[in-house]
């Protein structure tokens, strides 16, 4: 029985196809199907040499609610709040951040939920859960009428205190669903039980949001599939890096909105552990974006909180950082005579000018090709032809406009603009994380990642990248080996002195069993599946906590206080004057190991560091002002434990990894390749 | 005791040592806000934290009020013209809140610093500031507009040693507990700017270890010349003009006017600011220390020429400000400064005017400052004294493109309104109600932003309030043809038959049970004539509710 992994991108859509049963990988690539991107996906499928009722697992990452969130198209949506609170979302903190403190320039992002949708209801719980007014039916009537009035397709149920008694959020919940028929519903006790109404409403307003067009987009995903006989889950990647099942996801559209990015964090974890390198950043470079996470120690970096849209969104989420560099970024002269090369990007339509479907902006990938980095027999996603004489006349519109005779210097200045707006990417998530980067290694995959990642590498001081197997497919196999992952918050307030601990084990224990009911329906065996139980405690008067990993069968008052005294001690290095400890917090992680892959090296030629025959022409190749001849090779015939130095050219299906001149690379005897600064 | 010189470094080292503490700054605040116990400090991260070369340069500030930035400026070199070389040594730290020594701008704002060690020497310096939400005084909280003076607003404290040998000094300690309200609360918000400071230290040395303390000490220095030299060559570019601007602020204890006055001059790279012709210093606490002031002036200067420059040493050392002595802006002894971020908003609205002569493409319309209050009382939850100080933001004035942003932190504040879930769930207080000000916003071409209403209950016997307020009687007035922004409010019970309205100060008054104080935070000046604002805007803010019906046809004409 075969896993499918299908990786979905702006450009295009990545599959990896692997039997367990023979070590069979096969990996494909067809362009995204940008408007209905399900036919991309089935077109991809249709490729791959097995039928879908032969496929026990199909994975899926998507950029779906990325972009539905980033580009604000979501769904129209209203919000129901308590009365008197329809200005959380538009109040925020009341602070000028991301980058606004000092900017008179600031501009705080508009919320999900315009003002003129978002209604009152007379209602108030207080944070113990006790109802100090009740739910008031004619202020809910008369929103339900208006929310048939003004068309919305979703609305966002957002109550005070609704973490300690989701009562009044469920009665609305009830109410609307018997009588606004096609609406998305969706309320803050559910999506994010956790106390601080600004998160707590702010990922509940992302989750209506996002909700109409992630359950449409899945639910024709699903038609198609099980018409074309695949009869189990559909499970999606989410922002932690887990899998989970479709049905989940359109329920929790907040939790994809990492879905595309994180598989190539999970393959590049595999990637370490199979090597045994536990530092490592994972640069994935599409045709419309780039993606890097930091993996220290092989655990990939969390984020408290990710800027989404330029709002906060405090879910448990990977640490990625995102721009808009990829092989399409286009290079453009603005107004004010500065280069710049993205975030526009070309897309899949029309793509690159080389690509010869009427795109007529140079974009990164034209500049490789006019620099014969990249050959033109071996373009990304390996069925396109490609016609460099269009590259070479849109980089020399660009070279024009910047005032250089010579197309060559141009096409180098658009691929360091692009290089060096990917190493700040990854200066963020290291250098500006106190994280020295130049003891890890890059892991470079996607499309175009390869053929930059020894020029990113170097100008951050890092010394080794390494070129995965199937670097144009890495993200796809990612997913294969993500396990299934359920995520549960609760806030919980209570003193430990004063808990009562039989109901916090109970809460522990039922959140643990829904993870476990969740993974038995997406398939998991109980025998791969574990639950982790943390309660987040904090000092009394505090309003941060530390997790503590706990028993539910075994809380006692005593272990916990001093499990937490003790890590506080050491996260801290001292201990306040009190011992009342307060629980905040109860998390519960339920997790469905994945199947085992094991990636073996597709079947060399020859081994023993002899390249043999395997350069199959001389290029001249523009690095550093000047041509070079260099050697191009076919990265399959290239034996196991070869070694060369640049300047050298290794091409794939699917992606063209580029050995600079003061380079040299080795082919590992794992299959991967690995590059090192001479 | 030895100390480190400095090594020259390579301007790519400079980049990563100066990013490098950067972070260690960072990772201090975070550890601040995360150990702190009082509201003001671990949700509203009113806190701020600093790592300093040998020579007592600024390198690295992280905080979210920009006031703090330059409240901790001066500590080092304080405590080395105090303490001889030889007393200073691994395990100490200082504390002073002493605004007319030149570092905290007032006393609830205690500045923590301690020496860093590398090798045995002497290799640099890490210090936090905190707003405590007690710190003695005639009233809780310390800051209330009617002070006289200095005395009144708590207890005073010179430079002494909090910390010797990682442990507390206990006669200090005796002295501090027994001259604040809720000495458990100081005692352990003490200790998280203790343990800020330990961060601090962990990670200089850390960067020592890598590169060794000379090279970071240069490359320290060389961050700090590299801002100077940066905003230096921003003022060259500056017109050589000489720009005044001058405006009234309010008075709490009488109504005689009082005025701010400044005349700014960009020459050779140095901007030179002088106050010459402000009031002589107010009777009440709205008086600016001198670091307030500079700390004013560099927000401006920052904001307006290059918000990105790193806030080191090296953006003050442009500026030249001139503030005499006895005035609001450099009071000298016993005057009162308890209530000085209200006025630093007005002043910073005074020193951008005349800023915006000299780059006018950057101007702002006048802000609505934000609004205080204190709650204090006996928790009856717990039986304990609690003392609260929160405050809330007012509406940011309108920019040449842009409406103002609405419910925002201008200028020197940058804390966070409160939530409301945490507050209710450790103290007897009810928000009855949380929102935007319709009709607040200055009306223009472009919109001033709308100050906020905060409806409070009070859920205990015998709770003591203070409230404060800036612009309650002179708005924030708009640009360009734009119109000023509604003045704020306190209404004592809104909305019911003994709604009243109260003056634009409380000094400690006792509230009932049950009783509700509305607080109406003012909206920022417009930019442009209303009239010519978009009908499609108008239409929209009308529809959202930012701008009533009658406003829309009376003011902008729609």
């Amino acid at each position: 029985m075969a896993m499918i992994g299908v990786d979905v991108g702006g450009t295009f859509t990545d599959l990896v196809m692997h039997e367990p049963e023979t070590g069979r990988i096969v990996a494909g690539k067809v362009p995204s199907t940008t408007g209905n991107l399900t036919e991309g996906f089935v077109q991809g499928l249709d490729r791959l040499p097995v039928r879908l009722d032969r496929v026990r697992r199909l994975l899926h990452g998507t950029t779906v609610a990325t972009n539905a969130a980033i580009e604000r198209k979501g769904a129209r949506t209203a919000g129901i709040f308590t009365s008197g609170f329809r200005d959380v979302l538009a109040i925020g903190t009341g602070q000028r951040f991301t980058g606004g403190l000092f900017n008179p320039g600031f501009r705080r992002a508009t919320p999900l939920i315009p003002r003129s949708l978002s209604f009152e209801v007379r209602e108030r719980i207080d944070h113990r859960g006790r109802e100090i007014a009740p739910l008031n039916q004619r202020d809910l009537a008369e929103v339900a009428a208006r929310l048939r009035d003004v068309a919305v397709e979703a609305v966002s149920i957002c109550f005070l205190h609704a973490y300690a008694n989701e009562g009044h959020e469920r009665a609305v919940e009830t109410y609307l669903k018997d009588r606004v028929p096609n609406l998305f519903v969706c309320r803050s006790g559910d999506v994010l039980p956790q106390i601080r109404e600004y998160e707590r409403f702010t990922a509940t307003a992302f989750n209506a949001y996002l909700g109409p067009v992630v359950e449409r987009y899945l639910s024709a995903l699903e038609d198609r599939l099980r018409g074309a006989g695949y009869g189990r889950d559909l499970l999606l990647m989410t922002s932690t890096g887990g899998v989970v099942s479709a049905r989940h996801a359109s329920r929790y559209p907040v939790s994809t909105v990492l879905s595309g990015p994180a598989g190539g964090v999970s393959a590049g974890l595999y990637l370490g552990r199979a090597l045994g390198i536990e530092n490592l950043i994972t640069y994935d470079m599409g045709g419309t974006s780039t993606d890097v996470c930091l993996i220290k120690n092989l655990r990939p970096a969390f984020a408290a909180q990710r800027i989404v849209g330029g709002l906060p969104l405090r879910i448990p989420q990977l640490d990625i950082n995102t721009i808009g560099a990829g092989g399409g970024s286009i290079a453009r002269i603005e107004a004010d005579g500065s280069f710049r090369v993205g975030p526009e990007s070309s897309g899949a339509v029309p793509g690159p000018a080389c690509y010869g479907r009427g795109g007529e902006q140079a974009t990164v990938t034209d500049a490789n090709l006019v620099l014969g980095r990249l050959s033109p027999a071996n373009p990304l996603g390996g069925s396109l032809t490609v016609r460099p004489e269009l590259a070479r006349s849109a980089v020399e519109r660009v070279a024009e406009a910047l005032g250089l005779a010579d197309v060559h210097r141009a096409a180098e200045g658009i691929v360091r603009v692009a290089v060096s707006n990917m190493a700040s990417a990854i200066r963020e998530v290291s250098i500006e994380r106190g994280e020295d980067p130049r003891p890890f290694a890059l892991v470079a995959f996607g499309g175009a990642g390869p053929m930059h990642g020894c020029e990113v590498a170097q100008s951050l001081g890092l010394s080794r990248v390494i070129v995965p197997l199937y670097p144009g497919n890495f993200s796809a196999l990612g997913l294969l080996v993500s396990d299934l992952r359920h995520e549960f918050l609760r806030s919980h307030l209570t003193l430990v002195e004063e808990a009562d601990l039989g109901t916090v084990a109970g809460l522990l224990r039922r959140m643990g069993e829904e993870g476990r009911r969740l993974l038995a329906e997406e398939g998991a065996a109980p025998s791969d599946t574990d639950i982790h139980y943390v309660l987040e405690l904090r000092y009394r008067g505090q309003a941060h906590q530390l997790g503590v990993e706990v028993n539910p069968g075994n809380l006692t008052r005593e272990a916990l206080a001093a499990d937490f005294q003790r890590l506080y001690f050491d996260t801290w290095s001292y201990r306040p004057d009190t011992t009342a400890v307060q629980i905040v917090n109860l998390r519960v992680t339920a997790v469905g190991k994945a199947p085992r892959v094991s990636l073996a090296p597709p079947t060399p030629e020859a081994s023993g560091g002899e390249i043999g025959e395997a350069p199959k022409q001389v290029r001249r190749v523009y690095f550093g002002g000047d041509f070079h001849d260099t050697p191009i090779y076919e990265r399959s015939r290239l034996p196991l434990q070869a070694r060369l130095l640049g300047p050298a050219i290794i091409d794939e299906e699917g992606a063209t990894t580029v050995v600079p001149p003061q380079w040299r690379a080795e082919v590992h005897p794992s299959g991967h390749l690995f590059l090192h600064r001479r | 005791m030895e100390a480190a010189g400095h090594k020259p470094v390579d301007p790519i080292l400079v980049e990563v040592i100066g990013n490098r503490l950067q972070t260690v700054c960072r990772e201090m605040l975070v550890s601040l806000i995360r150990a702190a116990f009082s509201t003001n400090i671990k949700e509203r991260y009113d806190c701020g934290t600093g790592v300093f070369d040998i020579d007592g340069d600024q390198v690295a500030l992280a905080a979210y009020p920009p006031l703090h930035m330059g409240g901790m400026r001066g500590i080092v070199r304080l405590l080395r013209a105090e303490y001889p070389p030889e007393e200073i040594r691994p395990g100490d730290m200082f504390i002073t809140n002493d605004p007319y020594v030149g570092v905290s701008t007032h006393l609830p704002d205690p500045v923590l610093v301690a020496p860093v060690f590398f090798s045995d020497r002497l290799a640099g310096f890490v210090a936090s500031v905190a707003h405590h939400a007690d710190i003695g005084g005639r009233v809780p909280g310390g800051q209330a507009p009617d002070s006289r003076s200095i005395f009144e607003e708590g207890f005073r404290i010179p430079l002494v040693r909090l910390f010797a040998d990682h442990k507390p000094v206990p006669d200090i300690h005796k002295i501090l507990r027994t001259n604040v309200r809720n000495p458990d609360e100081r005692e352990m918000d003490l200790r998280a700017q203790f343990a800020a400071n330990f961060v601090g230290i962990r990670g200089y040395q850390e960067v020592c270890q890598r590169y060794g303390d000379e090279v970071v000490n240069g490359a320290g220095r060389a961050w700090v010349d590299y801002s100077e030299a940066r905003l230096r060559d921003k003022l060259r570019q500056l017109p050589d003009i000489v720009c005044s601007h001058e405006e009234r602020v309010e008075n709490d204890l009488d109504d005689k006017p009082v005025t701010f006055r400044v005349t700014v001059q960009s020459k050779d790279g140095l901007l030179h600011a002088d106050f010459e012709g402000t009031s002589r210093a107010f009777e009440g606490a709205k008086n600016i220390p001198l670091s307030a002031t500079v700390a004013t002036v560099w927000m401006v200067v920052k904001s307006m020429l290059d918000p990105q420059i790193p806030a080191s040493e090296g953006a003050f050392r442009p500026l030249r400000v001139v503030a005499p002595p006895g005035t609001i802006v450099n009071p000298v002894p016993p005057s009162a400064v308890g209530e000085r971020a209200l006025s630093c908003q007005v002043l910073a609205d005074v020193v951008m005017g005349a800023m915006s002569k000299l780059v006018p493409e950057r101007a702002l319309a006048e802000c609505g400052p934000h609004h205080g209050i204190n709650i204090s009382g006996i928790n009856p939850r717990t039986g304990r004294f609690f003392a609260n100080h929160e405050s809330f933001a007012g509406g940011m004035g309108a920019r040449r493109t842009k409406d103002g942003v609405s419910a925002c932190r201008v200028h020197i504040a940058g804390s966070a309104n409160l939530p409301v879930e945490p507050l209710e769930a450790e103290l007897p207080i009810l928000i009855r109600r949380y929102d935007l000000r319709r009709d607040s916003g200055g009306p223009g071409r472009f919109r001033g932003g709308l100050g906020l209403r905060r409806d409070i209950e009070v859920r205990a016997d015998e709770v003591r309030v203070t409230l404060r307020s800036e612009r309650q009687m002179i708005p924030a007035f708009g640009i360009g043809g734009g119109a000023a922004g509604a003045t704020g409010e306190f209404i004592l019970n809104p909305d019911t038959d003994r709604e009243t309205r109260l003056p634009i100060f409380v000094s400690n008054r006792r509230f009932a049970r049950g009783d509700v104080i509305s607080v109406r935070t003012p909206g920022g000046g417009g930019y442009g004539n209303p009239r010519e604002r978009p009908r499609e805007l108008v239409a929209q803010d009308v529809r959202s509710g930012y701008v009533s019906p009658a406003a829309a046809r009376d003011i902008y004409g729609a």
